[in-house]
């Protein structure tokens, strides 16, 4: 599968200009894009079509320009958006279909984890999925238990699919487009907090390869992994942590499934310390997955035992300053990293 | 068993009903779902069967008499044998998590107590009352939560089991690598671990002489290194004397004394054909010594010394020759205190020709109470021994040396003078009573006469 995945898509290196836009107009360009090159991607979801364009304005004016055959508004029914969405991916179209809430995944997760997930294999290879599911989680806007869930664990654990994770408005376009053109199907999560950060974005056509992780901040003394919005944190921490000598890695793996673990296992060489940032709960969390595959491959290249850093084992507080106990923050990651270090 | 059979209510609205007929006699044996009335609603007629077996025993409402919805209109009598007993639903018991359950004394506990024990799962009439009258308080049961709480968190970080390092993974093989002893590093992390730093500056500093096993470049070559074992009884004796020198807190006292007299002696028996040696006269002032001195012919035991009544010398004997030892062995000479000079001499003369020859038993080798070891035949002036653990002490014996000293007329005269070292144990004696024993042992030696008694 994950050759399947990297077939012909090669690392993408900019001549051209670029601007500075956000993390949503980087994804709004990327669905955009694609549905000019190819005619058989449509958007399926709720409330995308204009005015409204979007519960976060991802789809803003598409309709406009594509028109409501091509942007098709849904009921509240997330099983049969995907549903139906996966029955277009079979009969030959490339559906992008959007979850307003990655927690409402929940009411559709028979059609992804049994159906979406399986049916190539199950048909034998027979049918593609060529399916992209958007959708944005976490927490950090009082959002509270049902609106502000990081789910990406269990689509982790459902073999079958695809998992970008993109933290910046690069990588949320270039591994959009990807996902777009990959004909199996990806989740692609987003995350609520980000999309009105902004960053550099080339303007020609770029696309970035599933299974390569980004070293967001080079540094020799621990290694930081974290997803989406943690890779802020992350650079938030390590800037600080500077400022006390210490030399702080990041690494943002960009995409959960395939996990580019050559990268991590190389920095880990290097500093011979780990810390996983991960929003989702702790237990049973994607920080464990890391630590299991990094302890067990580069055991001797551990120096102190691996940190996570993750939300608490508790449904997210509606009220903010609870909220921000639960999920993680900068001075939990500095203190991760000084355990990590022995400093205290 | 009595069933009642009670007024159904037939309609949403029926607040009572009349008995119309009963459809069996006061006393007839009715089979479940046979009819057994006829009731009349303000809405309709219904016959109603019976819903049990058995003898309609009782008849409390006549026909045309109404009664409420609800009302027991007859009794009847199902046999007890006919009724399946229920299966016995098992109470679900509260965890105990706090001492035994023991036998249930009736103990008070309060209501606020109750409460909490039960969201934790505890039985508070286990807990001890702290209460007015030995009452179990809401305090007692929030202790009980805390101790079974650190009882299980103890439990679950599991201690390193002793003899283990705790030493990171990258630090055991940069450690490997170089051929590091790990026992001789102590580790700087927070919690004493061995981490990557200790090794690092271990190797930054290898004058401290700490690699186990250096890499030999011309191993095998002429000049080079020859590996050769260590013999059983040296290994032995290695384990032996590491841990003597780690636990028990030796101190040393030398004395000199002058050996005139003994020679004297020595010679006489010699000349009548009774072979004598120094180190025999050396047994035979121990053994007078340490019965004046018993806690020096002791065992040391924790909190105990063990005296022994007999006085059992071990006294060292090198086998293998002079270049290539192959180690010591101490053969013991039992009951030195009844034995004399001569009888410990022949004693000492059987035990040294069978430990060249490895030919000492069991018994030969062990039950001494204190050891002599001289290495006078060597030519040591002075040397410091270790104890034999469990003995408490072992006497150095160095060589005999003519030495000028001063006579109490303050000439220079030459005398006869042999060093010894008592090595002790700290717990089982002071320097008071050690320097009694060599005071003893002085006295004895140099009067001589005492020894052939």
């Amino acid at each position: 599968m994950i050759t399947a995945a990297q077939e012909a898509l090669p690392n993408p290196v900019h001549s051209g200009a670029g601007r500075e836009i956000t993390y949503r107009d980087a994804i709004r360009d990327a669905m955009f894009e694609e549905m000019a090159r190819d005619s058989n991607v449509f958007l399926i979801g709720e409330d995308l079509r204009d005015p409204w364009g979007g519960a976060y304005k991802t789809t803003l004016n598409v309709s406009n320009v594509y028109g409501s055959e091509r942007v098709i508004n849904t009921p509240i029914a997330e099983e049969s958006i995907i549903g139906a969405s996966l029955g277009a991916a079979l009969t030959g179209l490339r559906p992008i279909a959007e979850l307003q809430y990655l927690d409402f995944v929940m009411r559709a997760m028979d059609a992804v984890v049994n159906q979406v997930a399986k049916v190539r294999y199950m048909s034998g290879g027979q049918v593609q999925v060529p399916l992209v599911i958007r959708a944005q989680g976490g927490g950090g806007r009082s959002s509270a238990a049902q609106h502000g869930n990081s789910l990406e664990s269990w689509l982790c654990h459902v073999p079958g699919l695809f998992i970008a994770h993109p933290s910046t408005p690069y990588d949320a376009k270039g591994l959009l487009k990807t996902a777009i053109r990959l004909n199996d199907p990806v989740f692609f999560i987003e995350h609520k907090m980000l999309y009105m950060t902004k960053g550099m974005v080339p303007d020609e056509d770029y696309t970035i390869p599933f299974g390569v992780a980004d070293i967001k901040r080079p540094g020799t003394d621990v290694t930081i992994v974290a997803n989406s919005r943690m890779v802020l944190l992350s650079l938030e921490a390590a800037e600080l942590l500077a400022a006390d000598g210490i030399s702080v890695e990041v690494i943002d793996p960009r995409t959960l499934v395939p996990l580019d673990e050559a990268t991590i296992l190389e920095s880990v060489h290097k500093t011979n310390r780990l810390v996983v940032v991960n929003e989702g709960v702790e237990r049973c969390g994607w920080a464990a997955e890391v630590v299991a595959m990094v302890q067990k491959r580069a055991f001797s290249d551990l120096d102190a035992p691996i940190e996570r850093v993750c939300s608490r084992n508790v449904p997210l507080p509606f009220q903010p300053d609870m909220e921000s106990y639960v999920l993680p923050s900068v001075a939990e990651i500095i203190e991760a990293v000084k355990t990590a270090l022995y400093v205290s | 068993m009595r069933v009642e059979v009670i007024m159904p209510r037939m309609g949403q609205s029926m607040e009572e009903g009349t008995i119309l007929n009963w459809l069996q006699p006061l006393g007839a044996v009715v089979k479940r779902g046979d009819p057994l009335i006829e009731i009349e609603s303000d809405k309709a007629t219904v016959e109603i069967e019976a819903f049990a077996t058995g003898r309609l025993a009782e008849i409390l409402v006549q026909p045309g008499d109404a009664a409420p919805i609800g009302a027991i209109l007859a009794y009847i009598e199902v046999e007890e044998r006919a009724i399946r007993p229920r299966e016995p639903v098992l109470p679900t018991t509260p965890v105990q998590n706090v001492g035994q359950p023991e036998a249930r004394r009736p103990s008070v506990v309060s209501p606020v107590a109750r409460r909490v024990a039960q969201e934790h799962g505890f039985d508070p009439a286990t807990l001890a009352g702290t209460g007015p009258g030995g009452r179990v308080t809401k305090e007692d049961v929030q202790t009980a939560v805390t101790a079974s709480i650190d009882t299980a968190q103890a439990s679950s970080a599991l201690s390193l089991k002793p003899g283990r390092l705790d030493i990171s993974p990258l630090a055991r093989r940069l450690a490997r690598e170089n051929n590091i002893d790990l026992r001789l590093i102590v580790g700087s992390a927070p919690n004493g671990r061995i981490i990557k730093r200790d090794i690092v500056s271990m190797l930054a500093a290898p004058d401290t002489a700490v690699l186990a096993a250096p890499s030999l470049p011309n191993a095998g070559q002429p000049g080079g290194v020859v590996r050769m074992p260590l013999s059983r009884l040296q290994r032995i004796a290695a384990k032996r004397m590491v841990e003597s020198k780690q636990q028990i807190p030796h101190f040393y006292l030398t004395l000199d004394v002058r050996m005139e007299r003994s020679l004297l002696l020595r010679e006489s028996l010699n000349r009548r054909g009774k072979r004598v040696s120094i180190n025999d006269l050396v047994l035979k002032a121990t053994a007078l010594a340490l019965a004046a001195y018993p806690s020096l012919n002791a065992v040391y035991e924790g909190n105990d010394l063990l005296l022994n009544e007999a006085v059992n010398l071990a006294f060292a004997v090198a086998v293998g020759d002079k270049t290539r030892s192959e180690g010591l062995t101490t053969p013991v000479i039992h009951g030195c205190q009844a034995l004399t000079l001569v009888e410990i001499a022949g004693r000492a003369g059987e035990l040294a020709a069978k430990a060249r020859d490895s030919k000492l038993t069991p018994d030969q080798l062990s039950g001494a109470t204190f050891t002599v070891s001289n290495l006078g035949m060597f030519g040591i002036r002075q040397f410091q021994a270790i104890i034999n653990p469990p003995q408490v002490a072992i006497l150095a014996v160095g060589a005999l040396q003519k030495l000028a000293v001063f006579d109490d007329q303050d000439r220079v005269t030459p005398a006869q003078q042999m060093t010894v070292t008592l090595s002790a144990d700290h717990r089982a004696t002071d320097g008071a009573e050690a320097a009694g024993f060599l005071a003893t042992f002085k006295e004895v030696i140099e009067d001589a006469f005492v020894l052939a008694e």
